[in-house]
């Protein structure tokens, strides 16, 4: 199962707060990106080992979640 | 063509964006990393050729190249949207479009594919590195050359290496009376947005360093994925910009300039200086 389509939201989304935002509107984001409801599931916690286990590169997690990490 | 300076060097975006976050015993065990700036005052190069990695600021998973010189006509250090990651200020740097060209023309008939772009996007690959070693100098040249260290499959090790030979010769052929500076930037072990974000392991790090200091930094080129991830995360993975710098510089000796393990910026943070004597790699 390709994790490609989550990879493409967090790609273009780039930012954890418009991530967010955009899921308050689900049925718009399925428009766009072929989503499962676990990953939906995972974006929505910003459950970022969910996210990981998914198939999110991890570098990409990095970007979107950045305020996240210490540094 | 002489390679008048090497560097190896970790580019962890704490390190200047914060760097009061470690503690002074650790950020004077780090001091060395300035000591670059007068290597690159008295080895004088007139072009730097850099290797880095993207981290999905250039590519993604659309269009991921493995090789991607960078034959742009200039080179803006970090991109004015990226600097505050690094806390740098924003550095326009000449490219070498014509030499990139060349190289890249050499690259493919010795038998690589690599990609290319006329602009490029950074941040801390070549930011951090930069700030260390030029400071507020931005009248050097640069050729940057990035290798993909984050989105699987990556070309291997060996090819890595390879690739910095396969640069060093076509800098022997094209630019006979250039002085260059060869610079591989990234690593040490990190794990960069998996759930061991902030682990260190400075058994490895060290080890590679006294690795390459003694001369065996070849055996990177024989270094195995699983084994890397396992022991030094994916951000390890980095070090391929530093088996393509030995490539190029050939086997010698080296000398740490500065080494701490920093979980605050969530990586172990290295400097190294490759030794080389009067144009010669000291072996």
């Amino acid at each position: 199962m390709s994790a490609y389509q989550l990879n493409k939201f967090l790609y273009e989304l780039k930012d954890a707060d418009k991530a967010k935002e955009s899921l308050v509107n689900p049925a718009g984001v399925l428009e766009r990106y072929r989503l499962s409801p676990e990953e939906i599931r995972a974006l929505e916690a910003e459950d970022l080992a969910a996210l990981y286990a998914l198939g999110a590169n991890p570098y990409m997690i990095r970007n979107v979640y950045r305020k996240k990490y210490r540094y | 063509m002489s390679i008048v300076l090497g560097i190896l060097m970790s580019h962890a975006p704490g390190i200047t964006a914060k760097p009061r976050l470690v503690d002074e015993k650790r950020w004077q065990a780090l001091k060395g990393f300035e000591r670059g700036r007068e290597l690159v005052e008295s080895a004088a190069p007139d072009v730097i050729v850099a290797f880095g990695n993207d981290h999905f600021q250039n590519f993604f998973l659309d269009g991921m190249p493995a090789f991607c010189f960078g034959i742009g006509e200039e080179h803006i250090v970090p991109a004015p949207d990226l600097a505050h990651i690094v806390g740098l200020p924003v550095r326009r740097f000449r490219g070498e479009p014509a030499l990139a060209k060349q190289l890249l023309q050499h690259a493919m008939d010795s038998g690589f594919d690599p990609a290319f772009s006329e602009e490029l996007r950074f941040v801390d690959e070549l930011g951090v590195p930069f700030s260390f070693l030029l400071g507020e100098k931005t009248d050097i040249p640069v050729i940057p050359i990035l290798i993909n260290c984050v989105a699987p499959p990556l070309p291997s090790w060996k090819r890595c290496m390879e690739l910095g030979a396969a640069i060093a010769r076509g800098l022997a052929s094209l630019a006979p009376d250039r002085r260059v500076m060869i610079l591989g930037s990234g690593g040490l072990a990190h794990w960069i947005g998996t759930p061991e974000t902030g682990k260190i392991n400075s058994d490895f790090d060290r080890r590679v360093l006294a690795l390459i200091e003694a001369g065996e930094g070849n055996q990177l080129a024989s270094w195995d994925d699983e084994k890397v991830f396992c022991e030094a995360g994916n951000g390890a993975f980095e070090l391929r910009n530093w088996a393509a710098a030995l490539g190029a510089v050939g086997p010698c000796k080296a000398q740490t300039l500065g080494y701490a393990p920093a979980p605050e910026w969530l990586t172990g943070m290295g400097a190294m200086s490759l030794q080389i004597e009067n144009g010669l790699p000291a072996r």
